[in-house]
Formats: structure tokens, sequence, C-alpha cells
């Protein structure tokens, strides 16, 4: 079963916010999580996005669910500028994780 | 009764002493605070941002603060058009009339948790307020400018509603002239150092100086949040990346960088070339902080690369591409 996400219907063309992304998080993505094989989080629409939103939305998914997170979510209709943002905040996730002490497999 | 004489310009150069001096009026005694005007003529957004913030802080504690010589310092109409007198709680009649902020400058502008939700549509009005043939451009390589301008905005907007838990004011300002774009944000918080105080993140330590307080806040990863709960426990919204990520942009466009807290003063200025940072200890703290960004618009190419300059040097990117099949 696959969740799909889309981000600019319900927060517009720019994500701005790091409280908006964590709460979006908690509601729409944690206690869906082991309910679907797949979250597509669709990006498509998104024109900008900053370090607080991009962070707040995906470092502490990768820090708790490691390898799982990456095996499931998926990032669909991302521009340049948003793909970068995405990848910092996975590539932050990761190195959480492992200070953490879980071995993630990307 | 204090009596605060303000400097007739205040430039990246300045801003030490001029957040100092901000900071030296509350040593003098409790009782009224006499700002005189007479001399103000240029003032950097941050400046005008922090100046404010003061008047706030200085009203919040209950200080009588009086404007004097204000009509007749030469920048009047300008602190006028920028809502300094309005946002002080001053009701000055105008004898102008008001042209369009358009392409220019915003109005200063009040941030505090009210705007929470609302951080995207006041950033797009920002950048659209200084670029607006950009606005509605789709070209990555054409909007650079406005782009940087919101991400920017957004990050030091959030920086306040976050961790000040104060009022803080935000300026921009374009000078075509020179090239460059300005964004100052100044707020009447609790400063760098006692959030990461409250907070107790691991890199605390109870001898930490304002000075590497505000040090620590421009090196990524360096939150006084990042190590609070997560997850079902709770809603993790910073990771420390925001201040650290505007220094790298600043530096790629050869811009100025300035952020001061407490006693606690850092600036990097690379558009006169300065090989190392300005740090400073403050003789007198500014209650509150403060950051300051100046940047050539001709070096604001496209924000991608911008972006992905400045995680590849602060070392938030792989060098490899483990991501791609994640993209679809």
């Amino acid at each position: 079963m696959i969740h799909e996400l889309p981000l600019a219907e319900r927060f517009g063309t720019f994500l701005a916010e790091g409280a908006l992304a964590a709460e979006f998080r908690l509601r729409e993505i944690e206690p869906f999580f082991h309910t679907y094989d797949c979250i597509v989080l669709d990006f498509s629409g998104v024109r900008n996005v900053n370090s607080s939103f991009a962070n707040a939305l995906l470092v502490p998914l990768i820090e708790q669910h490691g390898s799982e997170a990456l095996g499931k979510l998926r990032f669909h209709g991302c521009n340049p500028i948003v793909r970068v943002m995405i990848e910092g905040a996975l590539a932050l996730g990761l190195q959480r994780a492992q200070e953490n002490g879980h071995a993630v497999t990307v | 009764m204090a009596r605060l004489r303000l400097p007739s310009a205040v430039y990246d150069d300045s801003m030490s002493d001029f957040l100092t001096r901000l900071g030296w009026v509350e040593t003098l005694d409790q009782g009224p605070i006499e700002v005189d005007f007479q001399d103000v003529g240029f003032y950097q957004p941050a400046a005008l941002s922090a100046l404010l913030a003061a008047v706030n802080s200085w009203c919040r504690r209950n200080r009588t603060v009086a404007f004097i010589n204000a009509q007749a310092c030469p920048a009047f109409r300008y602190l006028q058009r920028m809502d300094f007198f309005t946002l002080s709680g001053i009701a000055l009649p105008e004898d102008f009339k008001r042209h369009e902020e358009t392409g220019r400058f915003m109005a200063l502008r009040r941030v505090d948790t009210a705007l929470a939700g609302r951080v995207d549509a006041v950033c797009r009005e920002i950048a659209t307020c200084l670029f607006p043939k950009l606005a509605e451009s789709d070209d990555p390589n054409r909007t650079g400018a406005f782009d940087v301008l919101e991400y920017a905005s957004s990050e030091l907007i959030n920086n306040i509603i976050q961790h000040a838990r104060g009022v803080g004011y935000v300026a921009v300002q374009r000078y075509p002239q020179k090239g460059l774009v300005c964004v100052g944000i100044a707020d009447s918080g609790i400063g760098i150092r006692r959030s990461f105080e409250e907070t107790a993140p691991s890199f605390w330590d109870p001898a930490m100086t304002h000075l590497d307080a505000v040090r620590t806040a421009t090196q990524p990863r360096a939150s006084s949040k990042a190590h609070l709960a997560a997850g079902w426990d709770g809603g993790r919204v910073n990771e420390g990346v925001g201040l650290s990520m505007l220094k790298e942009i600043a530096a790629d466009a050869d811009g100025v960088f300035t952020l001061a807290s407490g006693t606690g003063f850092y600036q990097e200025n690379h558009l006169q070339k300065r090989p190392y940072p300005i740090e400073i200890t403050m003789l007198h703290p500014f209650q509150g902080t403060v950051c300051s960004l100046v940047l050539p618009k001709e070096k604001l190419g496209n924000l991608q690369e911008i972006l992905l300059n400045a995680k590849k040097r602060l070392g938030l990117l792989r060098g490899d591409t483990p991501f791609d099949n994640l993209f679809t």
C-alpha cells in the first residue's frame, strides 16, 4: 500500500517552517509508518524549501526508523532546490542514526 | 536620565560599536532614556532593527523612552517611511507622499510568535517587495536573488519564533548603485547563550561566554533544541543548520555575515576581503540577538548551486549519491 502526501496542497509553494513540518510528520507520517509499504512525499509545485522544514520533516524519521525509512520513503516531483535540501536532511538523519549506534544501510 | 546620542551612520564596520552603545545606555541608571536622533543619517537595516528591538526592550522593562531631535535629523523621512516611529508607538505627521516600496526596500516588520504559520507568506512578500520582476519567473537561473532572500528571511524569522522569546524586527533594503541586498533582523529576547543554557545541549558549558555562544551558533548542527525529544514524543523542529548555512551563503557570494548576542560579536566580511572573522567581546551586552546579511546581488545566481556549495562546505551532504533511488 502506498501513502501519498502532496505537500504543495498543504503548505503552498514555499515550505518554510520547521514547526509545521514537525507537526505534519507527527500527524501524517509517524502514525502510518508501519501501515504502508511506501510513503511518497510529493513535492510537485513546491518552489523552495528551507533547512528548518526539510530537517524537521526528515531527520527524526531517519534517526528513528533507519534503513526502514530509507526503504519506504520516496520523493516525487522535486525541483533541484528541493532535492538538495532533502538530500541534506537525509544525510543529517543518517549521521544522527549512526551517532546513536544504529547501523543504517543506504 | 540616560541620554543616548545616536551616531550619524552605522555600517558593517561600526555595527559592534553601535550595539555596544545600545547596551551602554542601560548601565547608566534606571530612569528614563532619552534617544537623540540629531545626527542620524544612514543606518543599515540591521542597525535599524537593533535600535527598534532595544527600544522595545527598554519599554517592556518599564523604562520611559523619549525621542528627541527626531524631526530634525537627516534621516527623518526615511525613518518614517520605514515605519520606525510607528513601530515605536509614536505617531508623527507625515509631510510627504509615500512612494511604492517595491524594488527598493520594505518597511520594518515586527516578528514574533504571532507569525507562526505565516512565515512563508511573509518571506514571499519580502522577496517580492525587493525583486517584483522575479516573483513570477520559473527560471532558477534568473531568480537567485529572490530565492536567496526568501530562504534567508525564513531562517532568520524562524530563529526568532523558535528561540528568542521576545519581539523582533526585520528590515530589508536594496542598494542598486552598490549592487547590494541587505537583510537585518534583531530581537530583544533571551539571546543565544541563555537559549543554550536553558536547554543544555551536549556542547553547553557553564563557562561558555557570549562570544563562545555566538561562535558556536554559526557552526553546523549547533542548536539549543536539536537534542530534544523527537518522533512520537515531540516535534523536534530545529537541527541547528540555518545560521551556518546563511554564513556560508554570505561567504560564497562575497558578502558580509554578522551575528551578535549579549556581548558576543562575530562578523565575516568577504565584501572587504577580510581574511579572518572579526570576533569581539563587546563592553556592554546587547539584550537579544542581531543578524545581518549583506549580499552582492550579482553573485546570487542559482539557489540550488548556492545551497549545494554551502552544504558541501559544511559537510552536510555526502560526496556520493546514495539517495538517487529515492527520487521519482
